[in-house]
């Protein structure tokens, strides 16, 4: 390490210079600032004795506690080291020197020393994939094995309804041998949903403080209330964290991992949001870097073999970067190809907000308001139906010739207009069952009312006075017997308070029927009261009454 | 907010059965439609866990609740976690593709997705 980094010592200190990506030239000195590492590489960075914090001065009986302990600082570590080195005879002796004041004694001379502007302790950033998922998580998923049966946990995985982006643990979690960084995050998404009800309340509520932390640990900014929050979490789990210890599933909470949350939020007013420093970045790496080389190898005498096969794969990525590049200018921009492989790929169509796409104005030419005459032949009420058809009286104005001459806005003809803007819903354009009966979809799909829901739907447009009283809906006659429909659409997802990594986070949803029962899906959604409703929070939004009321079946709250 | 489940997605027919006027009023919407039956949310959070509760409606004049909306209202996914009372264990008939109609409480399980963790609360 020292003889990596050797080279950045000087410039730290005089400066050196940098082209800058806008082609100036800057004097820079870099600093060690940041040291991302797991908490083994940690320990041996600051020299910190295993067990122990690598900030801050606390014994190992002590790290459970709420409140971190006195900084350790790069002089005093320094000091001990150096102290111990000139009255220790032995190697033995310096290393007990060193544990009696936290320290490990493994280092003699620290890679750091001479580094200038640097506090090695300081340095040391918070790690969400080490800490809070391959730590916290991990703890907490084998205590659920002393709170409940493992078998009882196991089957409540596998009953869990499907849902886009959560992984369904197929054989429940106890099957699983080395369980990678992944799964524990997909673990804690399902883990406080299956204990409720099973574990005793205290149990259930340190679980939600600490499930709390790790969120909100997480977010991309932060402010002062959100890192109060942060601290609020932390401040429930310590208050409630006692029953672990009364319920025997832990003798102590002095775990290394668990005291590392004390330091987060100084972290995260110190050198930003915790992604700017997750180790999970730099895992990767191990995977692509490691462990593909391995397999390339022979195992036999692997490190030429790995090494080769590494500069191998840099040579072909950077013919590659060089192919498509002149590829890019022959063709003169890849704008027009992505575009063309697009279409190819899947007829998909963008459509608009939700707004535009379904006020479609009336055309300019319509002379006439819209439903004027007595009644829309669409829905003929009872006492119509014993005649024929509806006569010509009854036909209304709207579809008479005028409007025939102008063509009805097809249905992604205006949003189109709006593709500059985010797409609302990406659906491919052919639906995937075309031509349903109405009678076959409420059988494929579950859902006997849908026809009714249909009818006072349909109602709602009729304009007014010529509504169908609601005691003659039900034998109201639809004007159509087939309907085209989608099983599968995707969307993207408000993004959340910064637009400045417009990075659209993809949620689809499905309503597919199956052969037998077994094989459909309907997936359970949240849907805005109105178009303009607040994109978060669920509180007092909900008309609870209003559901079960009976004025419930003609209601006009989306519109 | 409300929550449910989402069974039909489907557009209005621009062509009517009917000869004398076989196109359909333009007052009908034209874009995509979803059809969704609707759970009940619960007033508040769960004390300790924090997660709303939703509860499958009874069924009312012989109706399940349920409403045609456009299909972008629809905000987010989202997964239910079946409840059963206090330390009753899970019916051994209940499996993944058939719990949704089994039981009838849910927990609305907010820790599905960081999206969801800072949108349902």
């Amino acid at each position: 390490m020292r003889i990596v980094l050797e080279p950045l010592k000087q410039p730290g200190k005089k400066g050196m210079e940098v082209v800058f990506g806008d082609g100036r030239v800057r004097m820079v000195h870099p600093i060690l600032a940041c040291y991302v590492a797991d908490y083994p590489e940690q320990c041996l960075a600051t020299c910190a004795k295993y067990g122990t914090c690598p900030k801050c001065n606390l014994k190992e009986d002590e790290i459970g506690g709420r409140r971190s302990g006195r900084w350790r600082t790069q002089r005093e570590t320094m000091k001990v080291i150096n102290r111990a080195l000139s009255t220790s005879t032995s190697m033995s002796g310096f290393q007990q020197l060193c544990k009696s004041h936290l320290i490990s004694g493994a280092v003699t001379r620290p890679f750091w020393q001479g580094f200038p502007l640097c506090d090695i302790h300081l340095a040391i950033v918070p790690d969400i994939l080490h800490q809070l998922y391959q730590g916290v998580v991990k703890h907490l998923t084998n205590w659920c094995a002393s709170l409940m049966s493992e078998k009882e946990l196991d089957s409540r995985i596998r009953t869990l309804p499907p849902c886009f982006g959560v992984r369904h643990f197929q054989k429940g979690w106890s099957e699983l041998a080395q369980v990678s960084g992944k799964e524990r995050k997909d673990m804690a998404r399902i883990l406080l949903g299956c204990i409720v009800g099973k574990v005793p309340s205290r149990v259930i509520a340190c679980y939600r403080a600490l499930l709390d932390f790790i969120y909100i640990a997480q977010y991309t900014t932060h402010d002062d209330s959100s890192l109060e929050y942060l601290e609020e979490a932390l401040e429930e789990f310590q208050a409630h964290k006692d029953v672990l210890i009364e319920l025997d599933v832990r003798e102590h909470l002095n775990i290394p991992k668990f005291h590392s949350m004390v330091h987060y939020m100084q972290a995260i007013k110190e050198y930003g949001t915790t992604d700017n420093y997750n180790t999970e970045m730099f895992e990767r790496f191990h995977i692509d870097c490691a462990k593909e080389a391995w397999r390339a190898s022979n195992s036999r005498n692997e490190v030429p073999q790995m090494t080769q096969w590494l500069s191998r794969q840099e040579k072909v990525a950077m013919f590659q970067s060089y192919l498509e590049a002149t590829e890019m200018e022959m063709e003169g921009g890849g704008g027009m190809r992505e575009e063309e492989e697009n279409e190819n790929d899947e007829e998909q169509e963008t459509l608009g907000m939700a707004g535009t796409s379904n006020a479609q104005p009336a055309p300019p030419g319509t002379s006439q308001p819209l439903p004027t005459s007595t009644s829309l032949p669409t829905l003929t009420g009872p006492t119509e139906a014993s005649q024929p058809l509806p006569t010509s009286t009854s036909l209304p104005t709207l579809t008479g010739p005028t409007e025939a001459s102008q063509p009805l806005p097809t249905s992604t003809s205006t949003p189109v207009s709006l593709g500059k803007y985010v797409p609302a819903i990406i659906i491919s354009k052919r639906p995937h069952a075309s031509r349903q009966t109405l009678n076959n979809i409420m059988a494929r799909h579950n859902c006997p009312y849908f026809v009714h829901q249909l009818r006072s739907y349909l109602n709602s447009f009729m304009g007014s006075g010529n509504t169908i009283p609601r005691s003659q809906l039900p034998y109201a006659n639809l004007p159509f017997n087939k309907l085209d429909v989608w099983h599968t659409f995707k969307f993207p997802l408000d993004v959340l308070g910064n637009d400045v990594d417009p990075k659209l986070e993809i949620d689809m949803l499905r309503a597919t029927p199956g052969r037998r029962p077994q094989q459909s899906r309907f997936d359970t959604v949240i849907v805005a009261n109105s178009s303009d409703a607040h994109s978060t929070g669920m509180a007092g939004e909900f008309p609870t009454d209003n559901i079960l009321s009976s004025s419930h079946l003609i209601h006009y709250m989306y519109y | 907010m409300k929550v449910g489940r989402l069974r039909v997605v489907f557009k209005l027919p621009e062509n009517l059965d009917i000869q004398d006027s076989p196109e359909a009023p333009h007052c009908w919407p034209k874009g995509h439609l979803a059809y969704v039956e609707w759970y009940r949310l619960s007033a508040a959070t769960g004390q300790h866990h924090n997660m709303f509760t939703v509860n499958k409606p009874p069924v009312q004049n012989d109706i399940i609740p349920g409403d045609i909306i456009p299909l972008s209202t629809i905000r987010q996914s989202c997964q239910l976690i079946p409840c059963t009372t206090t330390g009753a264990p899970w019916p051994k008939t209940w499996t993944s593709d058939n719990v949704l109609d089994q039981c009838n409480v849910f927990l609305l399980n907010n820790w599905a997705s960081k999206h969801s963790y800072q949108t349902i609360y």
